[in-house]
């Protein structure tokens, strides 16, 4: 049932869009961020520094409070995602030798083939489209930050004013060349499959990118057609020595990264590699295994212990 | 892994406490009406609208804590549309148990009318609260970014749990008045053998959840955080109050072969009760706290 819920997963990894983040090239100067604040219409994030949250998410982000006393811990402005913060650059500083150098980290929702928010979203307020965005529905959502819990990238926010979860959309409403709406897969519901149409290659049938990746000046941000896509990326890991980020991870992702460090010394989370949906239905086959086993054990031993009554009693009647 | 937010605060875990006591009252009360419900009348009149009204509040605690609660009823419709989700899938066994805890109470209020379909509703009722009681549990186990909770033994971990509670709570409620103690008093054995025989039971689902955690630094965290909710509940509230000291106590009864005094078996009942509680606190604030 699971496994082909979102249209099949072969289908949109193989057929979906992707944005490629290439550290390389990334000059941090949050443009990117201006972008998505401006297309979107999200708000600036107004609260000053000392406001008690975001000095609790600041330590959350770096573990530590500031320097020297002081509340800055970092470059990095928004310290964190939040509901009016889609996506925000995270600055930080290696030393090496007797130089400093500074790399610089997309912070955004990853967009994962089989998003595991999806997958545990109740109301089916968040979608996986077949183009690659994964998509808050803000009127089905009820709240519950179900998908926080699963998020393996910490990305949704829930947005208090609204009691709503918000996150990045990919820009949805500009990459799409059909209307994005519900109802557009075929098959029973029991085992939905998505139609895909309209899935163009990068051309100029694609009119608009995403904001972030249309303002990026030094083309640290890509966009195109997800195979295309993870050949660029795996092609320039290899060239600066460097690593991937989010063509395995959860089974792959439509925003793929280029680091020049590892992911975990950048704070990019440790992410299994296989896909949602057999990881729940696994542990869930696996939990009914245990109960079966458990009720089959519990059933023996009640007609070893009624066995051994029945024996009892029928050895009093006969007197024994 | 990061830490990430802290989104599941002290509702859930409300929540999460009021539905393994209710599902495990239930499933005491039903197992004592199917034996003899006339001789344990008097009990089961007490137990089943306790469960009834434990599982309508957490119901309520539940929908409450949502972020948009007049949306509630939209939780099941992935399970209409998609059926991926964990937490769709298990709020209609939730709304059944609900329901079917308030409908056998209400067989309860004359339970010599009506036996047959009051006895239909207990024994579908008992058969909706081990997945009621598992709930909590199974939705931990599918939040796929936090490693201590992901095994699939931690659902039977808060079941059984929440029966020792609901035993804590059944004894505690015999145990009031000296009247009760003493009709009910091979009820109490029968109670502290059982839950001697549970308790090591629960601690070997302890270590084997603990064990099939994928992360030993999750594990680690749960062992070592000293955030009072996370290392102390769970080694205080639960490791000591909830399972040693009620294995000593439930030992020595069953030596005995005899209730023992009424103030013992309080503090055996009631510290069943926490363990339930320390479990469920320290699982729920160590797991977001990785």
């Amino acid at each position: 049932m699971a496994q082909e819920a979102f249209g099949s997963y072969e289908q949109v990894k193989a057929n979906s869009l992707a944005m490629l983040f290439d550290q390389d090239l990334c000059i941090g100067c949050r443009a990117c961020q201006v972008a998505c604040k401006r297309w979107n219409e999200r708000e600036p994030l107004y609260e000053i520094a000392e406001h008690p949250k975001l000095l609790e998410s600041r330590q959350l982000a770096t573990g530590a409070p500031g320097y020297a006393g002081s509340p800055i811990t970092s470059f990095t402005n928004p310290q964190n995602l939040e509901a009016h913060t889609w996506l925000t650059m995270k600055f930080d500083e290696f030393g090496e030798g007797d130089t400093l150098s500074w790399l610089f980290t997309r912070v955004s929702c990853m967009h994962c083939v089989e998003a595991p928010c999806v997958y545990g979203c109740p109301t089916t307020a968040l979608w996986k489209y077949p183009e690659g965005p994964v998509v808050v529905r803000t009127d089905l959502c009820i709240g519950c930050r179900n998908c926080i819990e699963t998020c393996p990238f910490d990305v949704p926010r829930l947005n208090e004013d609204l009691g709503v979860i918000e996150k990045c959309t990919l820009c949805a409403d500009r990459i799409a060349n059909k209307p994005l709406a519900l109802g557009d897969f075929e098959g029973s519901t029991a085992s939905p499959r998505f139609s895909v149409k309209q899935i163009h290659p990068y051309s100029t049938w694609n009119l608009l990118e995403p904001a972030c990746v249309e303002t990026c000046p030094t083309d640290a941000l890509k966009w195109g057609p997800r195979d295309e896509i993870v050949r660029m990326a795996r092609e320039k890991a290899q060239r600066i020595g460097g690593f991937t980020y989010g063509i395995e991870e959860v089974g792959g992702t439509n925003v793929i990264y280029v680091l020049k460090r590892p992911p975990e010394e950048l704070g990019l989370p440790k992410v299994y590699k296989e896909r949602v949906s057999e990881r729940t239905e696994r542990l869930v086959s696996q939990m009914n295994a245990i109960g079966i086993a458990g009720l089959m054990v519990g059933a023996f031993l009640g007609i070893v212990k009624w066995v051994g009554e029945r024996k009892n009693q029928l050895l009093k009647r006969s007197g024994g | 892994m990061v830490a990430g937010q802290f989104s599941w605060d002290w509702p859930i875990l409300l929540e999460e406490f009021l539905f393994g006591v209710s599902a495990g009252l239930f499933i005491v009360a039903a197992l004592l009406s199917l034996k003899d419900w006339e001789r344990n009348a008097r009990v089961c009149r007490v137990v089943f609208p306790l469960s009834a009204a434990l599982a309508v509040v957490g119901m309520v605690t539940l929908v409450a804590e949502l972020g948009r609660p007049e949306r509630a009823a939209n939780a099941i419709l992935n399970l209409l549309t998609l059926g991926t989700s964990v937490m769709s899938r298990t709020v209609p066994v939730l709304m059944a148990f609900v329901i079917l805890s308030v409908v056998t109470t209400l067989f309860w209020i004359k339970p010599t009318a009506a036996k047959p379909v009051r006895r239909f509703f207990e024994v579908v009722g008992l058969l909706s609260a081990f997945p009621a009681g598992m709930q909590a549990g199974i939705l931990l186990m599918a939040a796929s970014k936090r490693p201590l909770w992901e095994t699939p033994v931690l659902p039977y971990l808060y079941l059984f749990t929440g029966i020792l509670s609901a035993i804590g709570v059944v004894g505690l409620l015999i145990v009031r008045n000296q009247k009760t103690y003493n009709e009910y008093s091979s009820l109490l054995l029968s109670m502290t053998t059982y839950t001697l025989y549970l308790l090591p039971f629960v601690g070997v689902i302890t270590a084997a959840h603990l064990i099939a955690v994928e992360s030993p630094r999750a594990v680690l965290n749960l062992l070592t955080n000293p955030f009072p909710l996370a290392a102390p509940a769970f080694y205080i509230g639960y490791l000591f109050v909830g399972l040693g000291m009620p294995a000593a106590h439930g030992y020595i009864a069953f030596t005995a072969k005899q209730p023992l005094s009424r103030s013992i078996l309080t503090r055996l009942f009631i510290s069943l009760i926490i363990g339930a509680l320390a479990l469920r606190i320290s699982l729920l604030y160590a797991g977001q706290l990785f």
